[in-house]
């Protein structure tokens, strides 16, 4: 590596320590200090169930772990299609590119970072991964391979990629492409055809061993079983062995993509570019949701007491970034089915309607969970328009009903078209009908609190680093306290609910009732709480960075 | 100063970018002079970016050639990139590095042996001295672009290309940008100036570039662009001379 790319390696690992350890009053150290439990928490099981002599089966790890790692090393390239040969920071285009470094200089540098994230990372999989593992040397060092592995496919493929595009016509491009989504249907068909004509359930050990008896799966998986054999070692001799033939691996995949010399510098440049849109688009929490199109649009809605506006444009914003919403909802809706497919037909108990509500139920908070954190069509998305927004002659409680209408409405639209669904399957409950009433008051004092939250401590979703423990600890913190609120709100509808089950002669209705009732205080009482933190929220102090 | 047979600062020879069916720059060719300061103006997406990034060895060329002080970019990258900076518009920094850390690694990459006088005294000149052990992640737009302007004038490079370089800059740093390029240019530093402000061309340029639709459609002196587009009017703004250039009837020029 270049001397001055060595120093800027060495610059930045300064900087990284010093914004991790900057600062030192009472909040960072108690966001510190929670951050360090979440680590804590998420690593614990598998060092105490190591140190308890619970441990995995080597024989099914190692007939797992090449088929993980191979989806793991698989994701990244089917997300980006291989167009991410190496990730450049914008700041590492604007500084390294136009200076009189070498293209395999770069790569090496980019290497060595990657290699000191893998390092970091490893450690903390390492420990999370340790049940599986034989000793914790054995789990760190096959971690840290693995970790480079990914890396280095992730490099060569995309530099090949930017070979086969220098030299070869759109039309052969298209028939490569052709060619390797054709061999992925061939081996995924044969699978299922394997899985189809056994009785066993479909797990990750069968998909494994299936997957061994196909020619051009087990071809792939092959150069990853030292991987796994470096992971399961027994001792420090078989971890030598494998391990140094998984390093070998890394390191002919290295050489290789050195041997390449790819001008990669115009994709890579690009790549910054969209990166650093993304990373605009994340800081206003649409990662996922953000306009890709300006083809849709809404008419205009009436002016509904000031939230007409505020509805309207936060509808179009979510219109145009649909795609978005579609490919998050088919990524979720696979894995649903994954699960369900995972679970015979015949294993199913108890009568059909409730069971298809408890999974109606199941699939609606999951959906609420998960919408209520990407869908920021709301105060959260329009953090850099905050002063914008208030000073609009609007009344704040119009402001904020009309802020939170888009999301509310559309997760609960979701929900009832769940719910619809599951009834039109497997038949009509009456609680169905108390579900769908309860599901827009629902929703709204869930993204109300949210935004409330939020509008008190506003922060940006792509504002912490790596291993940030004190954004960590804070973003637990909020969290916590949201989840206390709405423990609060269920315990406040108890209060009424059950004295009027038990006055009503237990009646279902009235009790559903007035829990229902209840609901729509708290929702109102959250608007008085929205307007209250509107007018509380300083865009001179509380902006973030 | 110059050399009398030096070579140009920057030399473009039939320069063509596309991407795909999309045609960025067609047949571009154009030579900067040692101690020339060139502006580069054109509507939005006239190529001006493009051709820039090229020189700078950022994206390579689908056909032509581009040389740095005599150096091929394509085939001798290192040595051109050596004798060149390109401030790029709107730079981005290394968030977790002070302005110092940026000179002292800018130093190294181009290596600068005692940069330490030098980083300080553009520090002082930039008005930045007082945010030195600042990181950059602290800094407002325009003390960015400061930083940017000082690690591109710490190896004192032959040549030199800004993109849009008074963004987000004060009054009092817009002057010193200006005193900088013309004290530059004095001792035979080649620039590129590309800027929608007109006034900066006009007031800073030697001559000028003007591109449209990825074409050259004048190249020359501003007396020989009034010439061209303003019917000889001496008094002729650039601002003219640039709307009658780049009107959709104007033909491409020499």
């Amino acid at each position: 590596m270049s001397s001055a790319l060595a120093l800027l390696f060495r610059l930045r690992l300064r900087g990284y320590l010093r914004r991790l350890v900057r600062g030192g009053s009472y909040k960072r150290l108690v966001g510190a200090a929670l951050g360090l439990v979440m680590v804590c928490v998420w690593v614990l099981p598998g060092i105490v169930a190591s140190v308890s002599g619970v441990r995995a089966d080597p024989e099914r790890v190692r007939l797992v772990l090449p088929l993980m790692l191979l989806a793991f090393a698989l994701l990244p390239l089917i997300i980006t299609g291989g167009a991410r040969p190496i990730v450049f920071m914008p700041a590492e285009v604007d500084f390294l590119f136009p200076a009189p470094f070498t293209r395999r200089q770069l790569l090496l540098y980019k290497v060595g970072v990657s290699l000191t994230a893998a390092l970091i990372t490893g450690f903390f999989f390492s420990l999370w991964l340790l049940r599986y593992s034989s000793f914790w040397l054995a789990s760190y060092a096959s971690c840290v391979l693995m970790l480079m592995l990914t890396q280095m496919l992730n490099m060569l493929v995309g530099m090949l990629r930017l070979r086969v595009e220098e030299g070869s016509s759109p039309r052969v491009r298209r028939l490569i492409t052709g060619a390797l989504l054709v061999a992925a249907a061939a081996v995924v068909w044969t699978a299922w055809g394997r899985y189809q004509a056994s009785e066993a359930s479909l797990t990750l050990v069968s998909v494994a061993r299936d997957l061994r008896a196909i020619p051009g799966a087990a071809w792939l998986l092959a150069p990853l079983e030292p991987f796994a054999r470096a992971f399961t070692a027994e001792s420090l001799p078989e971890l030598a062995r494998w391990g140094g033939a998984a390093l070998a691996i890394v390191l002919a995949l290295l050489l290789l993509a050195l041997g390449l010399d790819t001008n990669y510098l115009e994709a890579a440049s690009v790549q910054s570019r969209k990166i650093y849109d993304n990373i605009r688009r994340a800081r206003r929490g649409q990662y996922w949701t953000a306009a890709t199109s300006a083809r849709f649009g809404l008419p205009a809605l009436p002016w509904l007491l000031g939230c007409g506006p505020f509805m309207w444009r936060q509808f179009t914003g979510l219109v145009r970034g649909l795609r978005g919403l579609l490919v998050m909802t088919v990524v979720s809706g696979f894995f649903v089915a994954m699960m369900l497919l995972s679970a015979r037909p015949e294993a199913a108990e108890g009568p059909r309607a409730m069971a298809g509500l408890s999974l109606a139920v199941s699939a609606g908070v999951w959906l609420s969970i998960m919408l209520a954190m990407s869908l920021r069509y709301d105060f959260r998305g329009d953090l850099d328009q905050m002063d914008w927004i208030k000073s609009l002659p609007v009344p704040p409680w119009a402001i904020f009903v009309g802020q939170l209408a888009a999301p509310v409405l559309t997760i609960s639209a979701l929900q009832l078209v769940i719910l619809g669904v599951t009834g039109w399957h497997v038949g009509w409950h009456p609680t169905m009908c108390w579900v769908a009433v309860a599901i827009p008051p629902v929703n709204f004092v869930m993204l109300a609190l949210e935004n409330v939250v939020f509008l008190l401590y506003p922060n940006r979703t792509g504002q912490a680093g790596a291993a940030d423990l004190q954004h960590l600890g804070r973003q637990a913190m909020l969290l916590f306290g949201r989840l206390l609120v709405m423990l609060v709100f269920a315990v406040g509808i108890a209060v009424v609910a059950v004295p009027v089950y038990f006055l009503s002669g237990r009646s279902a209705e009235w009790t559903i009732a007035a829990g229902w009732l209840v609901l729509c205080a708290i929702g109102a009482a959250m608007v008085r709480a929205g307007v209250w933190a509107l007018r509380s929220f300083d865009v001179s102090r509380d902006m973030p960075d | 100063m110059t050399q009398p047979h030096a070579p140009p600062a920057l030399e473009v020879a039939d320069f063509h970018k596309a991407y795909g069916p999309t045609v960025a720059v067609a047949g571009l060719s154009f030579a900067l002079p040692p101690g020339e300061v060139l502006g580069l103006v054109g509507p939005n997406g006239a190529g001006k970016t493009t051709t820039m990034r090229a020189l700078a060895g950022i994206i390579p060329p689908t056909r032509g050639t581009l040389r740095v002080c005599g150096f091929d970019v394509a085939a001798d990258p290192v040595r051109a990139k050596g004798r060149l900076a390109y401030v790029p518009d709107d730079p981005r920094l290394f968030e977790s590095l002070t302005v110092w850390e940026h000179l002292r690694f800018v130093a190294a990459a181009y290596r600068v042996a005692a940069f330490e006088a030098e980083g300080e005294r553009l520090l002082a000149r930039f008005e930045l001295a007082p945010k030195r052990d600042a990181l950059a992640g602290e800094l407002s737009r325009g003390m960015r672009q400061k930083v940017a302007i000082c690690c591109a004038y710490l190896h004192r490079p032959a040549a030199m290309m800004f993109d849009e370089p008074l963004t987000g800059l004060d009054p009092m740093g817009i002057r010193t940008i200006k005193e900088t390029i013309r004290a530059r240019a004095a001792e035979g530093v080649g620039f590129i100036i590309s800027s929608h402000l007109l006034s900066l061309v006009e007031d800073l340029c030697t001559r000028l570039l003007i591109l449209n639709q990825g074409r050259a459609v004048f190249h020359g002196g501003l007396d020989e662009a009034r010439a061209a587009f303003a019917d000889g009017l001496a008094d002729a703004s650039l601002e003219e001379v640039f709307f009658r250039a780049t009107a959709p009837a104007a033909e491409p020029g020499p």
